[in-house]
């Protein structure tokens, strides 16, 4: 058995020519974790927080997040947390829903509420001019280990923030990475990867 | 798919005032015509895009470029060799039966496939012909069946024949015996 190894391996520099930015694009996707074909997952071969495929079970699709205003997926972030024997990391997407109606509560609201999901969403640094692997910042997963929960459902009629819409934060606790990205080759060909998580195929004969 | 088509065409006359009913018709059109979903963005301008995508699509394409394979969500055809990049938008039963020919495994990867993807790829292959030999051996036979000889009489004649330096079995032996009795139609004795 393998002795893990927790060492810095890399200098903490800063790059003049793609400078680290905030924000989050206002496209997601959010996945129903037990929708993940998990014996299907390929992980780089060298780098363990890279995943490369991420195929849902037959007949089933991620579902987008699509949040218009001008910070999207606010209060998103990671965090460490200290454990009995290791600490581990918190991550949080929060999003606004700029809806409310008997759909959006029972078909949204209600699933949130108890389920556990998987979200990817696209960081606005996309980190581009990497060398080798250029643009493997742009998508991140939180969920992947141990689900995004719902920690805050909120709908406030008078709120100016989600302006009678529903304030979501969903968590997941105990990740073992502090960051999970889904990256295949360039930042073009995983969007399009990113973009088959909608994936809807048309009915036989349809 | 005449009917999506006249109905496109419809609203390209109003264009500048879809209604909601109207936009519901285009986000669940786009993945019939065009096999990718709509995307809503921030241009305000995106469902007169796609409409105008799809019935440019629709004059240049009568019929919508079906696959008899479709890929699962979240993965798409990719790798080192093939820079090209497929989804179920641009995915062909060719390109589908190339990937598949070289790695089957990626069968898994696909919630579409006609049953007999196997046997397009090759895998189940039908099994040779008899060769030049053996053809010749199964013409002998039927002639001395013919000829009234019956099948213990043939078993023990030729149980040391040999075929391309081999010898053969008696299992291969019975096998070219019943071959020999399907060109005669001669019943078992």
């Amino acid at each position: 058995m393998a002795i893990c190894e927790f060492l810095i391996k890399q200098a903490i520099e800063f790059d003049c020519n793609d400078q680290v930015i905030a924000g989050i694009e206002q496209n997601g996707v959010i996945i129903n974790r037990q929708d993940i074909n998990f014996a299907g997952v390929v992980f780089n071969a060298t780098r363990k927080n890279v995943i490369e495929t991420f195929p849902l079970k037959v007949g089933k699709k991620g579902y987008a997040i699509y949040v218009p205003t001008p910070t999207p997926f606010n209060n998103t972030t990671t965090t460490m947390e200290k454990g009995t024997n290791r600490n581990t990391f918190t991550n949080d997407v929060g999003f606004i829903i700029l809806n409310h109606d008997p759909d959006v509560c029972a078909n949204i609201i209600d699933g949130l509420a108890n389920g556990e999901f998987v979200i990817v969403y696209e960081n606005k640094f996309k980190n581009l001019n990497k060398t080798a692997t250029g643009g493997d910042s742009a998508f991140q997963i939180a969920g992947y280990y141990q689900g995004l929960r719902a920690e805050t459902l909120e709908n406030n009629r008078y709120s100016d923030e989600t302006e009678g819409g529903w304030s979501v934060l969903l968590r997941e606790t105990r990740s073992p990475k502090s960051g999970l990205f889904l990256y295949d080759t360039s930042y073009a060909v995983t969007k399009t990867l990113f973009a088959s998580l909608l994936n809807i195929v048309p009915e036989p004969g349809a | 798919m005449e009917t999506i088509a006249s109905r496109l065409e419809e609203m390209k006359a109003r264009i500048h005032a879809l209604s909601p009913s109207d936009k519901k018709f285009i986000e669940e059109t786009q993945i019939q015509v065009l096999r990718r979903p709509f995307v809503r963005t921030t241009c305000g301008e995106c469902y007169k895009d796609a409409l105008i995508e799809m019935c440019i699509y629709l004059q240049k394409n009568k019929l919508m470029a079906q696959s008899n394979y479709a890929l699962v969500a979240g993965v798409i055809l990719h790798s080192a060799d093939y820079p090209d990049v497929y989804t179920n938008a641009n995915l062909t039963d060719e390109i589908a039966e190339q990937r598949l020919k070289e790695n089957p495994a990626l069968i898994r990867f696909f919630s579409h496939y006609p049953p007999d993807w196997e046997t397009r790829i090759g895998l189940n292959a039908p099994e040779a012909e008899h060769s030049e030999a053996e053809q010749f051996f199964i013409i002998l036979l039927s002639e001395k069946l013919k000829a009234g000889a019956t099948k213990a009489a043939l078993k023990e004649e030729y149980k040391e024949y040999e075929i391309e330096g081999k010898k053969v079995t008696v299992r291969a032996l019975n096998t070219y015996i019943d071959k020999a009795k399907e060109q005669l139609t001669i019943p078992n004795s």
